[in-house]
């Protein structure tokens, strides 16, 4: 069509059964309908998590933008053994956007702040239908948490927030709030059957 | 840092380093533990790759219509404005994040060492004897360089890799202390310089207030020398210098 390497392919068939990984590797090298896929693929997560901390849709979608561009320019760094590459992509994404809200002097989303439309229950933390085996998996893992642990675990790695900032907001001592992190942690990586 | 730090002690933190909860003095010991312990490395790192895949139960959401395409355009240009590919390396997750750095001037912190070491590598690249890729230096003979760039991609500095026995990392950013004046809510105090080597193990030297010099002796040739990076007390990475794969 035209000479744009990374102009969107007419449809999708074909690529939509390939592996994030491989999509990846494909997105990393260059090559245009990988890189299409790829951003296809993900686009939703990306700007799902941006929307989540930055709750602002036209600051999310510049967030989600760099943090793909930022995927791509330090592709070569994803190491497979230290995770997915949609965990690798989500960090990238939530550090900025974290670094977005903190670089205008806003602190990080609180679990009060996020919008309607976002359940903030995180008993419920998304669709598991549609969701890919191994994020349904993690979903259906941190639900399993017990509930206080759940929500302090949720709010330092997806909302970005310190144990500190947990503290306050629920009024809780900081030290109950480390151990619920460290606890909750520990839990998932064993039911997950982490190991290095 | 003396490596007063137990593995009993670090063990129980390890979901606070897996996190980058920890700070100061107290993120200081457990890394300096870590760098000599491969089994709290192994606990960390499981608990790390944990944290990570929570992410996985983030909220997805529809972007506006033609965000893909913009994005693809973005790549395209950037693409036209280097020289293609991304930058190859054998780095682990050093370059994420990082507040962005202006290219300052002055002042500048540099030793003699490393001007003789810089204008050695540039007499090099001259010659023709050392490759310089994208962002980074050939891993060529006995001297590298690479420039350090944020995570956002602002060329900060350049990091020198000169071989010998021991071979020796340099690093220069310019205007270090206006940076740190900028962002002032970056933690005063100690930085870590990080060699990541070919193998994925990593040299690592603290450099607190008391210390004049950005270098660090790494017991390995030139050419093992993956990727430098400037990380603080908080384990935030601020630059990465990226060398070349032969």
């Amino acid at each position: 069509m035209d000479g744009d390497p990374f102009a969107a392919p007419s449809g999708r068939e074909g690529v939509w059964e390939v592996s994030y990984e491989a999509l990846f590797a494909g997105y990393a090298s260059g090559d245009p309908e990988a890189a299409a896929a790829f951003v296809r693929r993900v686009e939703r997560n990306v700007y799902g998590l941006a929307l989540a901390i930055v709750h602002d849709p036209a600051e999310a979608q510049d967030v989600a933008q760099e943090a793909l561009v930022r995927a791509w320019r330090f592709a070569a760094s994803f190491d497979p053994r230290r995770g997915s590459v949609m965990a690798w992509l989500l960090g990238i994404t939530r550090n900025v956007a974290l670094d977005s809200v903190r670089g205008r002097g806003r602190r990080p989303a609180t679990v009060a702040d996020v919008p309607a439309g976002w359940s903030v229950d995180t008993t419920d933390l998304g669709d598991v239908v549609d969701r890919r085996e191994d994020a349904a998996r993690v979903i259906d893992l941190v639900r399993e948490l017990p509930p206080a642990q759940r929500d302090a675990l949720v709010s330092v790695t997806l909302l970005g927030l310190s144990t500190r900032e947990v503290s306050e907001r629920d009024a809780i001592p900081h030290g109950t709030v480390k151990t619920r992190v460290r606890l909750a942690l520990r839990k998932l990586r064993d039911d997950m059957g982490v190991r290095q | 840092m003396t490596g007063r730090t137990s593995c009993e002690h670090v063990r129980e933190l390890a979901p606070d380093v897996a996190l980058g909860l920890l700070t100061g003095e107290e993120r200081a010991e457990a890394l300096d533990h870590l760098e000599g312990c491969e089994a709290c490395r192994a606990e960390v790192a499981s608990l790390a790759v944990t944290a990570d895949e929570v992410l996985l139960a983030s909220p997805e959401a529809d972007p506006p219509p033609g965000f893909a395409d913009r994005v693809l355009a973005r790549l395209a240009a950037e693409r036209a404005a280097g020289d293609g590919l991304p930058a190859v390396s054998g780095a682990r997750r050093v370059a994420e994040a990082g507040p962005e750095r202006p290219r300052a001037s002055r002042p500048r912190r540099r030793l003699r060492v490393v001007a003789l070491a810089a204008a050695a590598a540039i007499a090099l690249v001259i010659a023709g004897l050392v490759a310089v890729g994208r962002d980074g230096g050939g891993a060529g003979d006995d001297v590298a360089v690479a420039v350090m760039r944020t995570g956002m991609g602002h060329a900060v500095g350049e990091v020198t890799a000169a071989g010998g026995d021991p071979t020796v990392i340099t690093l220069d950013v310019p205007g270090w202390d206006e940076v740190l004046e900028r962002w002032g809510d970056a933690p005063a105090g100690s930085y870590w310089l990080v060699a990541e080597h070919e193998d994925g193990t990593r040299t690592m030297r603290a450099l607190t207030a008391d210390v004049d010099d950005w270098s660090m002796r790494v017991d390995a040739p030139v050419d093992d020398i993956a990727t430098v990076s400037m990380l603080d007390s908080d384990g935030r990475v601020w630059c990465t210098g990226w060398f070349a794969p032969t």
